[in-house]
């Protein structure tokens, strides 16, 4: 599909610089090499390509990246910064045109997901895994028997130790304290009820994934947590 | 910067406080106590607290925080150990990238650290940058020495694969104290314990957690890579993984089982973490090595290092 | 009385843009002594320079100042036009109103203001300026050229053949430099040895050339005309005078333990040794680290079994010194190590190898004979990729520049692949193809079209040693936009061109400039490639940037035609701004001497004292002696207190 100039926005950095704050180094230098994408994990199964987010921000074809799906399959796993012969961090410059892109209303439904089990547990606990936390989609006997089963207390009173990793209430009530005054328990409270657009594949499709293969059945779905 | 340059950067003090991580605690509480017990075995004594809580980064980096707020918690943690005076040991890849990139970011921006230091005043805390997080494999490295000569129950005859995890090596390119693509520091404690190491294929590849990739379910994204690594340490047949994040310990531990239980192969080769690994060598209660809660089981691991160790006394008289 | 005229120039709009012109004429009119002022659009053309030549004779001037650019641009052009009115070249001063002012600020106000101080400063200076007359040095009509590599050898023979003295000075065993590692070369595909040893052989035999090899600078004094050299020889252990070249030593030699150079460390070589079949001069070398003589008393062989008597192991380093009137640095480049790259295998992989390992492997002076086979087990590759850009544009972990040679020698390359494995497949990963030469872009054509290379625009990212022997390469298509993975029985790393280890030291030997990688200077990146800011210095080659054969046989010629118009003359003239001592007012400490970097002041008798004395052929007019002197006995023509003071205080 032809791309028409007029909708890029040019002088990308200045508009990104107040929602990246300053963590968005130098993606103009970037040579379009490829050397990111080349050994790029999500890249190799999923039509996700640093290479050409960069490209896109570059011309200023920024809506393209904001609300495309691929901008949430980064691993944050570096390679791409360890290998840059630009010394580009783009792993920071993803995590930040996510706040972009939820400022314009993509993504709300990433973050959701999220912030059940994992924020919730922070703010009620201090720490964002549970120790509840079961090996999601593996059934249950089977979970019992290797102790991932969420009763981590019982392995831990084997060991001598306190059944659960307590953090002190004083710990707590000040991670509240900074979680009201950032504005963090505000936005917890509103996430659900956020405008969710809904994100395209600009960059390819979902049947770009690479699926695992199993014995007759090599449909992804299949793989999703259920608890059987 | 060449590795001595770095090492030499790095100050191992008398004391130290030991960070710990949130998955190091709720799923594989054998790294902290392991880390408890070997760190004062070699001559460097621990502190914890229990105000310590989540480095912050998590939330960050799954977007469901702004950096606006993290960072005040990520300064509230480091202010724990500096109102000790103590520098801080992570034993989590993630712990040390927020740490100490956040640690940095603040240190670089006055003004940004002080805003922060304005929210801390408020629960009687301040950030000043002023001691150093460092990561449990620098400071085990450095005290390399220690663990060959005070190792007393060696690994002879074990093999083992690493992995290092992506949030050292890769986001550290400049101050890590390993190459990015040729990492040696683990290889170097295990040989210094008498174990074998076993190189394979994929030994640079990302263990497909991804930080968010499993959590966000997008098993079509994670499995795929965590699948592919298991494959390339399975070809090569070692006792145990050893990693040092225990991040990646959950996703190539948890994933093997997860895979057995959807017959998409059968996997079963245990992931320990390098405390966990030199606890054992020197010698900690093996209650405390805290093997109980991983999902694949260390029983075989166990039988064969009895097995040899008991060889080994045979023949030694 | 001072009768001075102004000149002040516009420089198109360079200066008027933001300095009022008109103003500043208008000003320095009213100033004393000022008989004339004008201003002009571009001062130094010939119409301007008239219009000075004019003003002298109309209001009888008798010194000028020009305000325009700096003096090193056109200081000699203005003084032509006063010689031309029968004036002293020393009465005028220029003020420099464009780069040191209207360049720098768009503030036309300050920019006027700076301006106006400028000249007024040069009107009060040039009233207290003398006639002086420059100097007539003799010149050496020898030539000294530094590096043996194809741009040396190139100006050797040029300078030779003008019928001047050359001496050319090789540090390693033999002339032939990087061109003699070559199999073949772009873009005609004709042997590299093939067209670089008759030159070889040509200067060998030339009687205008001395040829120095084993050599390199310790030491040079001297300036334009007069250097002198001090070349340190290093200890080969063979009398080259007796050695006829017959090779037995090396084949004798047990002690095959060092990398062989020439195969680019592909292969061990004896540790005596004739660097290759053709090397010019064929005299072998030992290696003193690793003879087992030298280093443990023991063997002896070498001795025992050369039909010549040459052996020499007492053999001691020369120091031999020379004086040349002009030197030619050719020191070439060296093929970046690429260790660095640990995402390629960081060396570790044995089939993983530079360019210019895969020449001497398809070479059939090579390791295999001109066999091209993995070195590891021997079999032919049957899929091959190279891998461009490797320390080239890559300000992380390599050198920010592009080194121009690579996408053609990898072009040639993976044609080379393709005629000795026909059936195999060649892959190039490629960020730019840059081919802008004669013939260079139908190279490569040539390549993807004839020879089916398969090019993919995208760097490699990682090379995974697989456990079948064969490596992966990961890198992009980042045509089509997909990661791509090739698993190929060998990879080829264009490595980046970078300056020789030694190109700094031998830069601060001659007193010439380098860039940030370590490139030398030349003059003008335009006007003066060949000549450095140094007079009588020159460059040939890659130790100026990258650069491929065609490109340093020119640059080459180009330096060797520099130094045969120098030597066309038989004095040389010098500035007149050189230092002068006062004797009765020196105290004969000499520490002028001592700080002298031109060796310029000896001690000379004055009555019963010694004192110093400047000998005026070597003075530079450095001012270094004038600052150190004590008792203010040393004065630098041109740059006299009262000068000086009178441009310094409004």
């Amino acid at each position: 599909m032809r791309e028409s100039q007029l909708d890029w926005l040019p002088g990308y950095d200045k508009k990104f610089a107040e929602v990246t704050h300053d963590m968005v180094n130098d993606l103009e230098k970037c040579l379009q090499c490829g050397k990111c994408t080349s050994q790029c994990p999500a890249a190799k199964i999923s039509s996700y390509n640093p290479r050409r987010i960069i490209r896109d921000l570059r011309v200023g074809n920024i809506e393209k990246v904001i609300s495309s799906q691929e901008l949430w399959l980064c691993f944050f796993c570096g390679s791409c910064y360890a290998v840059c012969p630009r010394d580009i961090n783009f792993p920071y410059a993803v995590a930040m045109i996510r706040y972009a892109a939820l400022d314009k209303g993509y993504g709300w439904s990433e973050v959701q997901k999220v912030k059940d089990p994992y924020a919730q547990d922070y703010y009620k606990t201090g720490l964002s895994v549970s120790p509840h936390e079961t090996n999601l989609g593996v059934k249950k006997e089977v979970a019992k028997n290797s102790h991932t089963d969420g009763r981590m207390s019982s392995v831990r009173e084997k060991m001598g130790i306190a059944p659960e990793r307590e953090v002190s209430e004083q710990a707590i009530s000040e991670i509240r304290f900074i979680a009201d005054a950032t504005g963090m328990t505000d936005l917890f409270k509103d996430i659900d009820k956020k405008e969710n657009k809904e994100k395209q594949w600009n960059y390819g499709s979902p049947a770009d994934m690479v699926k695992i293969k199993r014995a007759g059945n090599d449909k992804f779905e299949d793989l999703q947590d259920k608890e059987d | 910067m060449p590795r001595q340059e770095i090492l030499d950067k790095i100050k191992v003090s008398e004391k130290m406080f030991l960070f710990k991580p949130c998955v190091g605690s709720n799923k594989y509480p054998g790294i902290i106590t392991s880390a408890e017990d070997i760190f004062p075995k070699l001559d460097v004594e621990i502190e914890t607290s229990e105000d310590q809580a989540c480095c912050g980064g998590f939330l960050t980096f799954t977007n469901v925080a702004q950096p606006t707020s993290t960072m005040p918690a990520v300064a509230r943690n480091l202010a724990l150990a500096e109102e000790k005076g103590l520098d801080t040991i992570t034993l989590c890849n993630g712990c040390y990238t927020f740490l100490t990139e956040f640690g940095h970011f603040m240190n670089d921006r006055p003004p940004v650290k002080g805003v922060v230091n304005v929210i801390l005043s408020m629960i009687g805390r301040e950030f000043k940058g002023s001691q150093s997080v460092y990561h449990s494999i620098e400071i085990l490295y450095k005290l390399k020495d220690k663990i060959r000569e005070r190792t007393i129950r060696p690994l002879e005859g074990m093999k083992f694969a690493t992995h290092y995890g992506c949030h050292y090596l890769f986001a550290f390119k400049k101050t890590a104290i390993d190459d990015p693509f040729m990492p040696s520091v683990i290889e170097e404690l295990v040989r210094d314990m008498g174990g074998e190491i076993v190189e394979y294929p994929e030994a640079r590849s990302c263990c497909g957690t991804g930080l968010t990739q499993v959590i966000l379910h997008k098993e079509e994204i994670s499995l795929p890579h965590t699948k592919t690594k298991l494959d390339s340490i399975q070809s090569v047949k070692p006792d145990a993984v050893i990693g040092v994040c225990p991040y990646c310990i959950a996703q190539l531990d948890r994933m093997q089982q997860k895979f057995n239980y959807r017959k998409i192969g059968k996997y079963e080769t245990p992931v320990i973490h390098i405390t966990q690994l030199i606890g054992l060598a020197l010698g900690i209660e093996e209650k405390r090595l805290g093997f109980g809660a991983h999902a694949i089981s260390f029983d075989k691991f166990m039988q064969k290092f009895h097995k040899l160790e008991k060889a080994r006394g045979e023949k030694n008289g | 009385m001072a009768r001075i005229g102004v000149f002040i120039c516009h420089c198109g709009i360079n200066i008027s843009s933001t300095v009022d012109v008109e103003k500043v004429t208008a000003t320095v009119k009213e100033l004393p002594d000022v008989a004339f002022a004008m201003d002009y659009k571009f001062m130094c053309s010939s119409p301007g320079q008239n219009m000075i030549r004019n003003a002298i004779r109309e209001h009888e001037l008798n010194r000028i100042v020009v305000a325009s650019c700096s003096p090193s641009m056109h200081l000699p052009t203005f003084q032509k036009a006063l010689l031309n009115e029968q004036m002293n070249p020393y009465l005028i001063s220029m003020a420099n109103i464009r780069e040191q002012c209207s360049w720098v600020t768009k503030d036309r106000e300050a920019a006027t203001q700076k301006a106006l101080d400028l000249v007024t400063r040069q009107i009060k200076r040039v009233s207290h300026q003398d006639e002086l007359f420059d100097i007539d040095v003799e010149l050496h009509k020898t030539a000294l050229v530094i590096g043996g590599g194809i741009a040396g050898i190139q100006a050797a023979l040029d300078i030779a053949d003008g019928d001047r003295k050359v001496i050319l000075v090789e540090k390693s065993p033999s002339l032939g430099g990087k061109m003699a590692q070559l199999d073949e070369t772009f873009p005609t595909l004709d042997c590299s040895q093939c067209i670089l040893t008759p030159k070889m052989v040509e200067v060998a035999q030339h009687p205008n050339i001395r040829i120095m090899v084993n050599s390199t600078i310790g030491k040079v004094d001297g300036f334009v005309g007069n250097f002198k050299v001090t070349i340190n020889r290093k200890a080969t252990y063979v009398d080259e005078d007796k050695c006829i070249g017959c090779g037995v030593c090396q084949s004798k030699c047990p002690s095959e333990v060092a990398p062989n150079e020439f195969n680019a460390g592909l292969e061990k070589r004896p540790s005596i040794y004739i660097p290759f079949p053709q090397a010019v001069p064929a005299v072998p070398i030992i290696d003193p680290e690793n003879c087992l003589k030298l280093t443990k008393g023991t063997c002896g062989i070498c001795e025992k079994v050369c039909p010549a008597e040459a052996i020499r192991y007492d053999d001691e380093p020369k120091e031999i010194e020379v004086e040349v009137g002009a030197i030619i640095a050719a020191i070439g480049y060296r093929e970046m190590n690429p260790s660095v790259y640990t995402e390629y295998g960081g060396n570790r992989y044995p089939d993983v190898i530079t360019g210019l390992q895969f020449e001497r492997l398809v070479s059939s002076t090579g390791p295999t004979g001109g066999e091209l086979i993995r070195l590891s087990d021997g079999k032919v590759p049957r899929r091959i990729v190279f891998v461009k850009c490797v320390g080239s544009r890559d300000e992380d972990k390599g050198h920010t520049y592009c080194s121009g040679i690579c996408c053609m020698y990898t072009a040639k390359h993976a044609m080379l692949y393709k005629h000795h494995v026909p059936d195999g497949d060649a892959y190039v990963c490629y960020i730019d193809i840059r081919s802008p030469g004669k013939s260079y872009d139908e190279f490569v054509r040539r390549a993807i079209e004839e020879d089916d290379v398969r090019y993919l625009r995208g760097r490699a990212g990682r090379i995974m040693k697989l456990k079948n022997g064969q490596y992966r390469v990961y890198t992009e298509d980042t045509l089509i936009g997909r990661p791509v993975a090739i698993d190929a029985d060998m990879v080829v790393l264009a490595s980046a061109v970078e300056p020789q280890g030694d190109a700094i030291k031998l830069a601060q030997i001659l007193g010439i400039s380098y860039d940030k990688d370590g490139f030398f200077n030349e003059a003008h990146p335009k006007l003066k490639p060949v000549e450095t800011a140094t007079a009588g210095i020159f460059l040939a080659g890659a130790c100026q940037g990258p650069k491929d054969i065609p490109a340093s046989v020119q640059q080459g010629s180009a330096a060797a035609a520099k130094v045969l118009s120098l030597f066309a003359r038989d004095t040389l003239k010098k500035s007149a701004r050189i230092a002068m001592v006062d004797p009765s007012a020196c105290t004969g400490c000499l520490t002028c001497a001592y700080v002298c970097h031109y060796s310029a002041i000896e001690e000379a008798d004055f009555g019963r004292r010694k004192v110093s004395k400047v000998i005026s052929g070597k003075c530079q007019g450095c001012g270094a002696c004038v600052a150190t002197c004590k008792g203010s006995a040393i004065t630098l023509a041109g740059f006299s207190d009262d000068e000086l003071f009178e441009e310094i205080v409004l």
